[in-house]
């Protein structure tokens, strides 16, 4: 399963969580700051690296962001005819990205106004795609190399509120389960009858209320009992022990300061030069 | 100082009545409670007020005062209790927090800020004790319920409390788990003196028993008896009303009449209870009990299933089913038995149509059809799935709209839907609620509504995960006189249970599953005659049959199902005065 910590001895596991989380906060940063594809290539490549050293299990990791990257194209397809005007190009030579490949609509269309595919447009539709590729590879890595342990001792030695603490460690340890009891009542249901034959959203909603009814009851239950149970084991009794394996490393400080170094480095160039822009 | 409940009374925030009323109750050190009662009795609020959770964390109204070692629970937070007074749940799943095993049991003690040194000790400490060294590095979710629960105990058992509280902690288990886990917490009783408090709904009292000190039974949020098993137990009037399940051996003894004296609470003082009053020459009064109940055997055939194999991809693949040949005529009433992971419910899913087999050459047929080559709308007017959660279906406002659910996705007209709707209630005795809401209902009545929600799609044959999963003794007769009925006109039903009482009670016939292959197969009480085979599949007969099978020596059959059963046969054998 993608979204699941393995206890594994990769170099990546060997990290502590802290550098882990800064890696993936300043990639995700970064994947969302440049909007042109052909920096955002070399990063997802980065990020793979980072996925092989982590020992992600790749067919379940590609298809599901092939999932996300062709629904983001899809969603993002409409938008991206509405990029026709050459002042939203600072670094791509304005004519060659707002070359009409098909024109849609034309300049006195009512509302619309000019629509078409274009050069630009077409660039601008990966941009999304291409950001989430690299952050939900990188989140697969993240969680499979570190443990729910290690991520709650490195929230709390940020100063974490209590409740982002508890959220992240419940939506880690239940995310797999949920989706095991979604799967349960979807077959119970099935049993039933239910199917979904619309494709009418408000519908489809509807037609969804004998899956999200029982869903909510679930979870409602399973967050009451956790909170509970993490209580009753000094959840929230004070500063915690930090039981990771290896201590903050030299290793670890140097890719700490490398990684926001260089993220605010690239943060300069993005706003003072234009850097993966479009 | 002991745990202390002096004079409580609570109430939840908008609930009519008490969930506890005038509790007055002294737990010793170093002694085992069992808490009984029904569901809904209020053993669980007490459990959760001894660390605090009530009113803490679930608040409402409180009365009285609750001390552990002189401390007022209300007065501090369940975290600051965490180190006095631990809690495990009845299901494992929910209290395991991390993803590792080591993880898991670390976090109770990081949390109370320890040096990692004493963490890594009570680590090894509670893996030791709950044998799960070697585990360290697996993943909870890869060890069976027993392990999962031997882990929520090593959890807690890791923050060095003096005492832990049990609720319903076998419950969710199957019969290994329950084996394993009521070993651990006899062993750990015995080796370090922890004082234990067990809420128990039922079901599952007859292992406690032997390691038992101290009996309180609740009913309705009041302390109705408090004391020795032995004694607490000859209160029959109070034991009935109470709603509990007892001992097989001691129901003997009500039955036979006589319980003054030694009233036997565990299989050993049962032998020794038949020993001491039937005291006639055994062997020429006792007859071998007869298979009067034969099960069905007609030539129609309502499941017929040939070489069935399903493997889960994985990784690691594993083999779930291995060549499972079985027929089930109709009309029968059939129990699958089996450990978690032998096979039961994926042999169940492929009737249904919801899996299907790995293997080209598998064939199975359902009410005359040929699953694999049936739709799902079709297959399912004719055989259907009552889930062992009932709440995994349940969604609509009221009972009617629910049983209605699924006829009304069969496209059927709308006065035939009410008229199907309507029967099924009546059917499981809930025609009276036609038109109230689901809302907060009790398990039973959940139990219940998900039967009959899939009753009135009236299928041929029906199959029923655990239907009496987490019910009190009379929830759970109501639900299989359901069956019984729904039997005897007719209606095939295949029920998988962990229950060997209720396979004993209810069913003619057994299909004991092993590590995806048929183990045994045959009339009830032939296959409950041989317990070393049902070992194999780490199961064991019921208690009855178990007493019957330690008395053969003088002269008792092996394949006693029930106690009527057993007290006519031993009736006969009484001495003189006891007659």
């Amino acid at each position: 399963m993608a979204f699941q910590y393995v206890p594994l001895n990769t170099p990546i596991h060997r990290l502590h969580a802290l550098t882990k989380l800064s890696i993936v906060l300043t990639v995700t940063l970064i994947a969302s700051f440049i909007l042109d594809p052909l920096y955002k290539i070399p990063l997802i490549l980065l990020v793979f690296i980072y996925g092989y050293l982590a020992k992600i299990p790749w067919r379940s990791t590609l298809k599901l962001v092939a999932f996300v990257a062709i629904s983001l194209t899809i969603a993002n397809g409409i938008a991206s005819l509405f990029i026709v005007e050459p002042g939203l190009f600072k670094v791509y030579p304005k004519e060659w990205a707002t070359t009409v490949l098909l024109p849609i609509t034309p300049e006195s269309f009512p509302i619309f106004g000019k629509t078409a595919i274009t050069l630009g447009g077409l660039i601008w539709l990966t941009t999304a795609p291409l950001s989430a590729i690299a952050v939900i590879t990188l989140i697969i890595a993240h969680i499979r190399a570190t443990s729910l342990n290690e991520t709650v001792q490195a929230l709390s030695t940020l100063h974490a509120p209590f409740p982002v603490v508890y959220i992240t460690m419940v939506a880690l340890r239940f995310a797999p389960e949920l989706t095991a009891e979604l799967v349960l009542i979807q077959r119970a249901q099935s049993l039933r009858g239910w199917q979904v034959k619309t494709r009418n959203p408000i519908k489809m909603v509807r037609l969804y209320v004998p899956l999200l009814v029982p869903v909510v009851k679930h979870v409602i239950k399973s967050i009451d009992i956790t909170a509970m149970a993490t209580q009753n084991r000094a959840f929230g009794f004070g500063p915690v022990t930090n039981m990771s394996r290896g201590k903050m490393s030299t290793k670890d400080k140097v890719l700490i300061v490398a990684t926001w170094l260089i993220f605010f480095f690239l943060l300069y160039l993005i706003y003072a030069k234009n850097f993966g822009n479009l | 100082m002991p745990i202390v409940f002096d004079n409580v009374t609570f109430k939840y925030l908008h609930t009519r009545s008490p969930a506890l009323e005038d509790i007055n109750l002294s737990i010793e050190e170093s002694t085992i409670t069992a808490i009984l009662g029904e569901v809904g009795s209020g053993k669980s609020t007490l459990l959760r007020m001894m660390n605090g959770l009530v009113p803490n964390y679930l608040p409402g109204h409180l009365s009285g005062k609750i001390t552990v070692d002189g401390t007022d629970t209300n007065s501090i937070e369940t975290s600051q209790l965490a180190n006095k007074v631990n809690l495990v749940f009845d299901d494992p799943v929910l209290q395991i927090v991390s993803l590792t095993v080591r993880d898991d049991i670390q976090f109770g003690p990081a949390n109370l800020g320890l040096t990692p040194e004493e963490i890594d000790a009570r680590v090894l400490e509670a893996l030791q004790r709950t044998r799960l060294t070697g585990y360290e590095d697996r993943n909870p979710r890869t060890l069976s319920g027993g392990e999962q629960q031997l882990l929520a105990i090593a959890g807690v058992l890791a923050m060095r409390s003096k005492y832990l509280a049990l609720d319903d902690p076998i419950a969710m288990l199957d019969p290994l788990g329950k084996k394993q886990v009521v070993e651990a917490i006899r062993k750990l009783h015995g080796e370090t003196g922890l004082t234990v408090v067990i809420a128990e709904s039922g079901p599952d009292i007859e292992p406690l028993m032997d390691f038992v000190n101290q009996v309180v039974v609740l009913e309705k949020g009041h302390i109705v008896a408090n004391g020795n098993p032995r004694e607490v137990f000859k209160d029959q009037e109070l034991v009935h009303q109470a709603g509990l399940r007892i001992p097989q051996v001691t129901e003997v003894a009500y039955q036979m009449g006589f319980f003054e004296n030694g009233l036997p609470v565990t299989l050993d003082e049962g032998i020794e209870f038949v020993h001491k009053h039937a005291t006639k020459p055994m062997v020429s009064k006792l007859g071998v009990i007869e298979n009067s109940e034969q099960p069905v055997e007609n030539n129609e055939k309502a499941i017929e299933i040939r070489n069935l194999y399903h493997t889960y991809p994985g990784p690691p693949p594993v083999e779930a089913l291995r060549g499972v040949n079985l027929d089930i005529y109709k009309g029968e009433l059939v129990a699958l038995l089996g450990q978690n992971g032998s096979g039961k419910t994926t042999l169940s899913f492929h009737l249904v149509g919801v899996l299907k087999p790995t293997n080209d050459d598998a064939y199975i047929r359902v009410a005359g059809l040929d699953v694999a080559n049936t739709s799902q709308y079709d297959l399912i007017q004719k055989v259907n799935y009552v889930f062992q959660n009932p709440a995994n279906q349940l969604f609509c406002d009221t009972f009617a709209e629910e049983v209605s659910y699924g006829p009304e996705h069969l496209s059927l007209p709308a006065p035939e839907v009410e008229k199907r709707a309507k029967a099924a209630l009546a059917q499981v005795g809930l025609g009276h609620l036609w038109e109230q809401s689901t809302f907060d209902i009790s398990k039973s009545l959940e139990t219940l509504l998900g039967l009959a929600s899939v009753l009135s799609m009236e299928p041929e044959v029906l199959i029923v995960d655990e239907p009496t999963g987490g019910l009190d003794p009379e929830s759970a007769e109501l639900v299989m006189e359901s069956l019984v009925d729904l039997n005897s006109k007719g209606q095939t039903i295949v029920i998988i249970t962990h229950d060997m009482a209720l396979a004993a009670k209810y069913t003619k016939r057994v299909i004991v599953l092993q590590d995806g292959k048929i183990l045994m197969d045959g009339p009830t009480a032939e296959v409950f005659s041989k317990p070393e085979e049902l070992a194999v599949a780490m199961l064991e007969p019921p208690q009855i049959t178990q007493l019957g099978q330690k008395l053969v020596d003088v002269g008792l059959p092996k394949n006693i199902l029930t106690v009527e059963d057993f007290v006519d046969l031993v009736r006969p054998a009484l001495s003189e005065e006891e007659v």
